[in-house]
């Protein structure tokens, strides 16, 4: 299966938020076009409202189905305030994780109890939603980098093989940058207590020269009783 | 004989997965009260489940629908739904649990092959006999409470297919008919077709701990960081003469892969893998991981595969449950 999470986390992170939102429509109609079966499945649910916030990102997302309608939108920034009347409805639930884990769980790499269980993803608000849009998801084979190719119409083809290939640099570039980046955390900052570990070596060769003095006296006692000597 | 691997699907996607992963059945549900793992957004509806079986037959392999829930009082019809659309669909057998059920199954259509879901809690050999005899199923599937002695000593009285759980959600309570969630919830797992249904599950920050919650009852409290399981009941911590512990079951999945040499010594026919309201990621790791290893103990490696399921596990800790220690 391929990954398609470097390319998606690195163009999403840098983005701005309108021309993402702009983005976020086209995908929207990528998403109608390739996976009827995905928005009806949505569209089937009982209405509900989802933020997701990607913990990594500057930008949140709501995602808005039920009643015979599915849609992914941007969320305006924490900080502007909703223009009146713009129809914004509070969540039902909201859903925050780093953005490589909320891509693999939308892609159905990871299994989402899992990561639940291990706790890379938390939850809060209607559990019902929450596992109702999981188990939505996971009926489909959705690759990410697809659907942005997606978007690009008749150029689908030549987008998909750029988006690749710059997909499999970014993740080696991050690999080579993780490596590097472990490599200095190795030589640079031990996180251990050199104090403590001091203490301890010294309390270790105070015990063995305690046992050593114990021998050698038994050692001298044992060489009296055998030549004799007081 | 090799062992039979039977898994999970919940979604027509997790299908693909376990049969591409090497399943040789698969067994899924209606999206409707009439499985034990009725879901929001889970589930098939009749046309996916006719794709599925074709699906699964162009590689050779089976499927099963689990009808495994008892019907209300009055209103048999989705179950009687799910019994004829399962037929039409062309699954090659249907997990049955509720007698009545049975026997719609039994007279309606006869040549469907009918297997006795765990949900029925047949651990003996003399209630086994009576849905052998009664409505000729062809398999048991035992429940979880039994030792590897105790399913050889079955597999030699009752003269038909057991197929036991390998890996996946432990189920101490009565095997499906949990009351203590019906208590809590209003809802009753045998009939609605969830034990501690999500629509009455939440999770509360509490300073630097979350609670876990079922209704308005509180399940358990988590540090960050530590594992968590989805509440249920029996998997809740509970206070006791003033302790704290996991009272009935601790969050832990069963996982019998490097004892299958023994239950295939024990003369089971087939291994169950639980997990239907889990991913096709799962799916997936689960159904690869016991191929291998099921492929291997043919090949008399048992000891050749190694246990690399631990992520996937509830509470990410395992146990070989009671095939090994008993019941307690």
């Amino acid at each position: 299966m391929q990954r398609s999470r470097p390319l998606a986390a690195a163009s999403l992170s840098l983005i701005p938020g309108p021309l993402l939102a702009r983005l976020t429509v086209l995908l929207n109609r990528a998403m109608r076009r390739r996976h009827p079966r995905l928005v009806a499945n949505f569209a089937r649910l009982d209405p509900a409202v989802v933020h997701v916030f990607p913990s990594d990102l500057p930008h949140r997302f709501a995602i808005e189905f039920g009643g015979g309608k599915m849609d992914v939108r941007v969320l305006p920034e924490p900080d502007v305030r909703p223009a009146r009347g713009d129809g914004a409805k509070p969540p039902d639930a909201e859903i925050r994780g780093n953005l490589m884990a909320l891509i693999d769980l939308l892609e159905g790499r990871i299994d989402g109890d899992a990561m639940f269980f291990s706790r890379e993803i938390e939850i809060t608000g209607s559990t019902a939603v929450i596992v109702a849009v999981r188990n939505t998801l996971d009926r489909e084979e959705i690759l990410i980098t697809d659907e942005i190719a997606a978007m690009f119409g008749p150029l689908e083809r030549p987008a998909r093989r750029i988006a690749q290939r710059i997909d499999t640099a970014i993740g080696r570039a991050r690999a080579r940058i993780e490596t590097i980046h472990g490599r200095l955390h190795e030589n640079a900052g031990p996180s251990r207590d050199l104090g403590a570990e001091c203490d301890a070596l010294r309390a270790e060769v105070k015990t063995l020269k305690t046992r050593l003095a114990k021998l050698d006296v038994r050692q001298m006692r044992t060489d009296s009783a055998a030549t004799g000597a007081p | 004989m090799s062992l039979e691997l039977v898994c999970p699907a919940g979604t027509p996607a997790a299908l693909r997965a376990a049969v591409d992963a090497g399943a040789d059945t698969v067994y899924c549900g209606f999206r409707d009260c009439t499985n034990a793992r009725n879901y929001p957004g889970l589930n098939f509806d009749p046309d996916e489940m006719a794709e599925g079986v074709a699906y699964a037959h162009r590689f050779g392999r089976k499927v099963l629908a689990a009808v495994n829930t008892f019907p209300r009082a009055g209103d048999a019809k989705p179950w009687h739904d799910a019994i004829d659309n399962a037929a039409r669909a062309g699954v090659d057998a249907v997990i049955l649990a509720d007698i009545g059920v049975l026997d719609y199954a039994a007279t309606r259509h006869p040549d469907l092959r009918r297997h006795l879901s765990v949900q029925a809690s047949a651990s003996n050999e003399l209630s086994i006999a009576f849905y052998r005899d009664r409505f000729d199923i062809r398999r048991v599937v035992l429940p979880r409470v039994l030792s590897i002695e105790q399913v050889a000593a079955l597999v030699r009285r009752i003269g038909i297919e057991t197929e036991v759980f390998a890996f996946g959600s432990v189920g101490p309570m009565s095997e499906g008919r949990c009351f203590l969630s019906s208590y809590i919830t209003g809802l009753s797992p045998t009939s609605e077709g969830a034990c501690a249904p999500a629509s009455h599950v939440s999770y509360k920050e509490d300073g630097p701990e979350t609670l876990s919650r079922l209704g308005d009852v509180t399940l358990n409290r988590f540090s960050h960081g530590e594992a968590a399981a989805y509440p249920t009941p029996c998997k809740g911590r509970y206070v006791t003469h003033g302790r704290t512990s996991y009272l009935f079951e601790e969050p832990v999945a069963l996982n019998a892969i490097d004892i299958l040499a023994d239950l295939q010594a024990a003369g089971v026919t087939a291994l169950k893998i639980e997990g239907r309201q889990r991913s096709r990621a799962y799916v997936t790791e689960v159904v690869g991981s016991f191929r291998k290893a099921i492929d291997a103990l043919d090949r008399g490696q048992a000891a050749a595969v190694e246990n690399t399921l631990a992520s996937v596990a509830e509470g990410q800790r395992q146990t070989h449950g009671a095939y090994t220690k008993g019941w307690r």
